[in-house]
């Protein structure tokens, strides 16, 4: 398997990026972050790495050419990259914080889909899309519209271009992963302690409380299951999303 | 194949045939040891429409495997097409008890004789809980698979984090139960065409398609998946 995986720098991405190798994939990895060069490196002599902003959806366009030519072919897509955006009600939000949002978290990954569609059509074997969304893409929640929006949208078009693929065998599906441990979750609740007057601690314990496993996840509990999504033990499951969140949303 | 379920025990209700039997198969090839509770079984058969008598076989297999029992699949289901007019009380219960109130049963055995600190569940339900068909009325098959998912949203809350619980919901698999399975000549070629048309991948699901899923959720590799639902249907419910 050839596949790119954006926001493999860290976090999930690096996660992904890091099972999709053991597996035996050939990797490339593409950040905004110059750090994705030594991780690469460190990862496996194999793999790739892309220096891109995906705030610029051309630049993500390009990544994805230079990645399926390091590669010589492609056919997985993994859409990790992703930021918080404002924690703000709707009223105070402004169109600016949302169009940075959705260009990271929305435009980018149609783009790279819509890009991903030839080579993996060109490819020998079967091949697949998978976007990380997130719970919030699912359920809203007060102040953070932006990135909700954008999570939901990321679901929308995976049924859509799941539904478009289906016929040539490509496969597209979203994970909508829960509370999992990264620097972006961490900042998040940062956040929302300096708001609210609480500490980080206490905003801890306070999500890990709405959690039946009883845990936050792990950047690896969301790899294996992508892993999975992009195995031939998933060939009859397209246009999902799979929640990854320790049973949170059934409470 | 790897040996995700070396050392592990299992129990797979309707596992006799389709998507029981092909995921009794699949545990096996890694590694797990499996009980079957199957109305057809050779060692032990059980009718699940008896809950003493399932619980009693239930407990059976914990005891024989030699092993620790700590995956369960509930496969076993019926389908009957009757349109809404024709289903009289009998056939309500007859269908709820098999595919939703059994499960429970099954479950309420294996959570009793649970001896390991992680165990997981996965329910077999069906897409038909949430889509309508009018050529194929089924209201007790899909009120039985509608109560299912509700029971695996809440075995997965109130046996966390010790048991996790997760649903598969099939689309039209190649099955004995797929109404296909009985049709022959034209009525079968046009069906086969309805079946195709209707899935975006074009093509009936296998049962191997369904196994693969189940023994995902069953393994590590899902251990922070629980309360989740999981269409294998080649994309219908996208649309």
């Amino acid at each position: 398997m050839k596949a790119l995986v954006t926001g493999a720098a860290r976090g999930v991405g690096l996660a992904t990026a890091r099972r999709l190798a053991n597996d035996g994939a050939r990797v490339a990895l593409l950040d905004r972050d110059p750090l994705v060069e030594e991780v690469a490196a460190a990862l496996d002599p194999r793999s790739a790495a892309i220096v891109a902003d995906l705030a610029d959806d051309r630049a993500a366009v390009t990544g994805l050419g230079e990645a399926t030519a390091a590669m010589g072919g492609l056919d997985a897509l993994v859409n990790c990259a992703g930021i918080g955006g404002p924690t703000t009600p709707v009223a105070e939000t402004e169109v600016a914080d949302l169009r940075r949002v959705l260009d990271v978290n929305l435009i980018a990954p149609f783009a790279l889909c819509a890009a991903a569609v030839e080579p993996m059509r060109a490819g020998e074997g079967p091949a697949s899309i998978v976007n990380i969304s997130s719970v919030l893409g699912v359920r809203g929640e007060p102040n953070g519209a932006p990135y909700c929006v954008s999570k939901a949208g990321l679901r929308m078009l995976t049924e859509v271009l799941a539904l478009e693929l289906a016929p040539t065998g490509i496969r597209v599906n979203a994970i909508a992963p829960g509370a999992i441990e990264t620097d972006m979750h961490f900042d998040h609740l940062r956040e929302i302690a300096a708001a609210d007057g609480t500490t980080f601690d206490e905003e801890l314990a306070r999500v890990r409380a709405g959690i039946p496993i009883g845990r936050h996840g792990t950047p690896d509990d969301v790899a294996a299951t992508v892993a999975w999504l992009t195995s031939a033990d998933a060939g009859y499951v397209t246009g999902q999303t799979i929640l990854v969140d320790g049973g949170g949303m059934d409470r | 194949m790897s040996g995700r379920f070396e050392g592990r025990g299992a129990i797979v209700t309707g596992g006799e045939s389709g998507i029981g039997l092909a995921t009794a198969e699949r545990l096996r090839a890694e590694g797990a040891a499996v009980a079957i509770l199957d109305r057809a079984s050779s060692d032990d058969p059980v009718d699940l429409a008896e809950a003493a008598a399932t619980s009693a076989a239930v407990e059976r297999a914990c005891g024989r495997l030699g092993v620790p029992c700590d995956l369960l699949v509930n496969a076993a289901g019926v389908h009957r097409v009757q349109p809404l007019d024709s289903v009289s009380t009998e056939d309500w219960d007859a269908v709820l008890r098999i595919n939703a109130a059994a499960p429970l049963w099954v479950s309420q055995a294996f959570h009793r004789c649970l001896d390991s600190a992680a165990a997981a569940i996965v329910n077999v339900s069906s897409i038909g809980a949430d889509r309508v068909a009018k050529t194929d009325p089924a209201a007790h098959y899909r009120a039985s698979k509608a109560a299912l998912n509700a029971l695996t949203r809440e075995m997965a809350v109130e046996w966390a984090p010790r048991v996790r619980v997760n649903a598969v919901s099939p689309g039209p698999i190649e099955t004995p139960m797929l109404p296909l399975a009985r049709m022959s000549g034209k009525d079968r070629e046009e069906a086969e065409r309805t079946f195709d048309e209707m899935i975006p991948m074009g093509r009936v699901g296998r049962v191997e398609d369904v196994a693969s899923a189940i023994c995902f959720l069953l393994s590590d590799d899902a251990s922070y998946l629980t309360g989740v639902n999981l269409p294998v249907d080649g994309g219908i419910t996208a649309c």
